[in-house]
């Protein structure tokens, strides 16, 4: 494709010398063919150049990113060996995922319940999603269960985890690949794109696990939770009754982790509550999955 | 060789090319490649819909119609829908919408050329050979949990019966 159209770049430039030069006593093929070829290589590089933020990364490259940050979550959090949880936890996501706006990523969404007394969960890009127990002993329905799940589904498809990312380390990630054709890379080369994957992984983690992610965008993803949980089926309010129960948690003093990392519970349990009642959202628990959670529940 | 018997020649190769070109041009519309590790080809273009073939990374989808996003395509015998986040090298716009303003050199965003570049970037950037490179300077991270976890796949007639037995009723999505 690329060398016709390469082709197609140098004819035109020759029809257009030829044009410029109707005699044709003058034109010099050689130099021509030179400026063309020159050309086409700026266009070239002009397209690789349209790489510049966060969103331009690849369903593949969010993967192997998401992966990494997965990885070092898991270092820190041992993950639960509970099988009939961790396939409850599955179906309800993967369910919510596909009525989310991305319901496909390279290499589709994953759950896992991790062992932590905080009350906390974390959304990996590409979507590996991980609930700590001290977040689960405190969801009271499977509609409340599917709105933090789907909290965290909305984390990974608004992108602000890759978002976390600094500008340098991107710049330099998107400046090798950007000069190199080929898919394997020279050592020196790897060594280079290693250490702005490294700093990227650092970046999100840092902003996932330290300083959170801004009020905005846990508004956000509370707003698209809302419209996921909704879309299939659940009560959206189950939101809003399980930021509730944090508030009241809060106000006695208990909990880590969830409340360096999100705005205040009660003021987000407030704006969910208006959202909910504006998109006139409305919705009730079911006795069938009332039953059902009560299995699974911690 | 003169310049100008040159310049004829070109001329000549540049009508050959033109024709070669549209040809490409074409076959880009006509066919899709996977971009995801896998993906479903559905029976319908819903998420629920029966899987009548599963394509993996790099594979090529001869598409028949678009609609909504999704592509029909016929692979490996098998004809279904597969949803257009999951391919690339189609058109990603709606079925018969003519792209606006877009011209091989202009500013604006072409939603076909960013999925031809999804397609040029596949396996490149960050991928398993800095993952590999990664590893080995962190080889205490939890890599092989990632792998389990991975692992967990929950399929379609499971999804069904969860929905089903929780009385799930999908509402319409609010904007």
């Amino acid at each position: 494709m690329g060398r016709v159209a390469g082709a197609v770049t140098i004819a035109v430039a020759l029809m257009v010398g030829l044009s410029a030069n109707p005699s044709g006593a003058q034109f010099d093929a050689k130099s021509l063919l030179l400026k063309a070829w020159s050309k086409k290589d700026a266009i070239a590089k002009g397209a690789k150049a349209l790489r510049k933020g966060f969103s331009d990364l690849t369903d593949e490259e969010e993967y192997y990113i998401g992966r990494a940050v997965a990885a070092k979550i898991l270092s820190d959090f041992k993950p639960v060996k509970d099988k009939a949880r961790t396939a409850y936890l599955n179906t309800l996501g993967q369910i919510l995922a596909r009525y989310s706006t991305r319901p496909e990523t390279f290499a589709g969404y994953h759950f896992a319940l991790v062992e932590s007394k905080d009350v906390n969960a974390f959304a990996a890009p590409g979507g590996f999603i991980f609930i700590t127990t001290g977040l689960y002993s405190n969801v009271k329905s499977e509609e409340q269960l599917a709105c933090v799940l789907a909290h965290e589904i909305a984390h990974v498809t608004l992108k602000h985890g890759l978002g976390a990312i600094k500008s340098a380390n991107l710049t330099q990630a998107f400046t090798i690949i950007g000069t190199e054709a080929a898919k394997e890379y020279s050592p020196s080369q790897v060594g280079q794109l290693t250490e702005a994957f490294a700093g990227s992984i650092d970046d999100i983690v840092n902003k996932m696990v330290v300083s959170g992610y801004s009020r905005g965008q846990e508004y956000d993803a509370d707003k698209e939770a809302l419209r996921i949980a909704y879309s299939a089926g659940y009560d959206p309010s189950g939101l809003v009754q399980f930021l509730k129960t944090l508030a009241g948690k809060s106000k006695k003093g208990g909990g880590a982790g969830f409340y360096n990392t999100h705005p205040p519970a009660d003021k987000r349990a407030s704006k969910a509550e208006k959202f909910v009642s504006k998109k006139k959202m409305a919705g009730s628990e079911d006795p069938a999955r009332t039953k059902r959670f009560k299995k699974y529940a911690l | 060789m003169s310049s100008l018997r040159l310049i004829k020649k070109l001329s000549c190769l540049l009508v050959v090319q033109a024709f070669a070109f549209t040809a490409v041009c074409f076959a880009a519309y006509s066919t899709v490649t996977v971009i995801h590790k896998k993906t479903s080809i559905r029976a319908d273009k819903q998420f629920f819909a029966p899987a009548v073939a599963t394509a993996k990374y790099m594979d090529k989808l001869k598409v028949i119609e678009e609609k909504g996003g999704w592509y029909k395509v016929s692979f490996a015998g098998k004809t279904g829908w597969v949803h257009g986040s999951a391919v690339a090298g189609g058109k990603k716009t709606g079925a018969g919408k003519k792209k606006k303003g877009l011209s091989l050199f202009g500013k604006k965003e072409d939603p076909k050329k960013v999925s031809q570049d999804d397609v040029a970037l596949a396996g490149k950037g960050f991928n398993e050979q800095v993952e590999k490179d990664y590893k080995k300077k962190n080889p205490k991270l939890a890599f092989k949990a990632v792998d389990e976890m991975e692992k967990i796949n929950v399929e379609d007639k499971k999804l069904a019966g969860f929905i089903k037995a929780g009385n799930l009723k999908e509402n319409e999505r609010v904007e």
